[in-house]
């Protein structure tokens, strides 16, 4: 249930960024699978928590990424679905080498408000 | 209009963790964040910690729990360094309730902090405290699927401690296959297969804090627990 926590982090993530939070129509959150990420559970706390708030028109949009492993045999790193994965080298023992991103990739802006937006003054 | 941000959805989190980092550098703590499932023995390994090595470093203990103050209760037995931190709902600490706890807590008077995460071999992981190094706990009761089926928490310890050895010949626990599975995540990770109950191999572990908290700088080389350590 990390979740919640992680959607708590992120609005405070999202109320530092040059907008009201109003004007955001989807925010982008990739993620890899060692973070364990349920992403119904994820789902369900945005919208439990941007209920009834600045928010509340936004949709969260959850990229889930691979593994990355490391062969030590031809030192090659690899992206998969399975984290057991041999490599094609034949190596049936490679090594986790990545996987815990948990990133705040973008944010999309209503296009109504995107004309009154901070980034569109130019002065 | 889409807009690249990419910035750790921690972030917030992380910089108040630095702080924490900080502010126990500046008193001299070595810190733990101990981490495991409920049941695995993070409170016995607690309190035998303090039974054996309060005569010889100060430790101080910030404990997580959803509820109640039994751990701290139990362990005020042996300090008075001690806070409990009540999450309610929250399956983890986070850097902001640590804070809290170290305003409590007299810094300049510890040697080692221990900080028992909340039960659970999941969430606590993706949250940096602050702390030094995060210790990973299993248990033989748990069966040996467990490293392979939390593997965040076994890329992220510097050290795993395989706890109630002493139930291996009642429990269906392959030694190797969890062996296999933990270098196969981290193979880096030192690992102390130990028994809280009966006390087996529990001096590689009051070894490893030893070494841990005075063995870092040159000048407490040469200080009499580093000694009584051997």
């Amino acid at each position: 249930m990390h979740e919640f926590s992680i959607v708590d982090s992120l609005i405070k993530l999202i109320d530092r960024q040059p907008f009201d939070s109003h004007e955001i129509k989807s925010v982008v959150v990739s993620a890899g699978p060692m973070r364990g990420i349920d992403e119904n559970c994820l789902q369900w706390a945005w919208k439990e928590t941007i209920h009834d708030t600045m928010l509340e028109k936004a949709t969260l949009i959850f990229k889930p990424l691979p593994w990355v492993l490391h062969c030590k045999q031809c030192d090659k790193k690899f992206e998969t679905e399975d984290f057991g994965a041999p490599c094609q080298c034949g190596n049936p023992n490679p090594t986790l080498s990545g996987g815990d991103e948990l990133t705040l990739e973008s944010l999309e802006i209503f296009e109504d408000q995107y004309d009154n937006s901070i980034l569109n003054k130019t002065d | 209009m889409k807009i690249a941000v990419v910035e750790n959805v921690l972030k917030l989190n992380d910089e108040l963790a630095q702080q924490n980092r900080q502010l126990l550098k500046d008193a001299g703590v070595f810190s733990i964040d101990l981490m495991g499932s409920p049941g695995c023995g993070k409170t016995s390994l607690i309190e035998r910690t303090l039974q054996h090595l309060r005569r010889h470093m100060k430790i101080g203990i910030l404990v997580g729990d959803l509820t109640t103050q039994r751990d701290a209760q139990r362990m005020a037995e042996y300090t008075d360094q001690i806070v409990q931190i009540n999450t309610g709902k929250g399956c983890h600490l986070d850097a902001n309730q640590v804070r809290q706890g170290l305003d409590q807590l007299d810094l300049k008077n510890i040697d080692c902090l221990i900080i028992e995460n909340v039960g659970n071999l999941i969430c606590p992981v993706g949250f940096d405290l602050g702390q030094d190094v995060k210790v990973g706990m299993f248990s033989i009761a748990e069966g040996d699927d467990k490293a392979a089926k939390h593997p965040y928490i076994v890329h992220e310890s510097s050290l795993l401690l395989l706890n109630k050895m002493d139930l291996l010949p009642y429990v269906n626990f392959s030694i190797p296959n969890f062996l296999e599975d933990i270098n196969q995540l981290n193979s880096n990770v030192e690992l102390i297969d130990i028994s809280v109950s009966n006390r087996y191999q529990m001096h590689r572990w009051f070894e490893w804090i030893c070494k841990q908290t005075f063995g870092r700088s040159e000048q407490n080389n040469e200080s009499p627990v580093m000694n009584w350590c051997g």
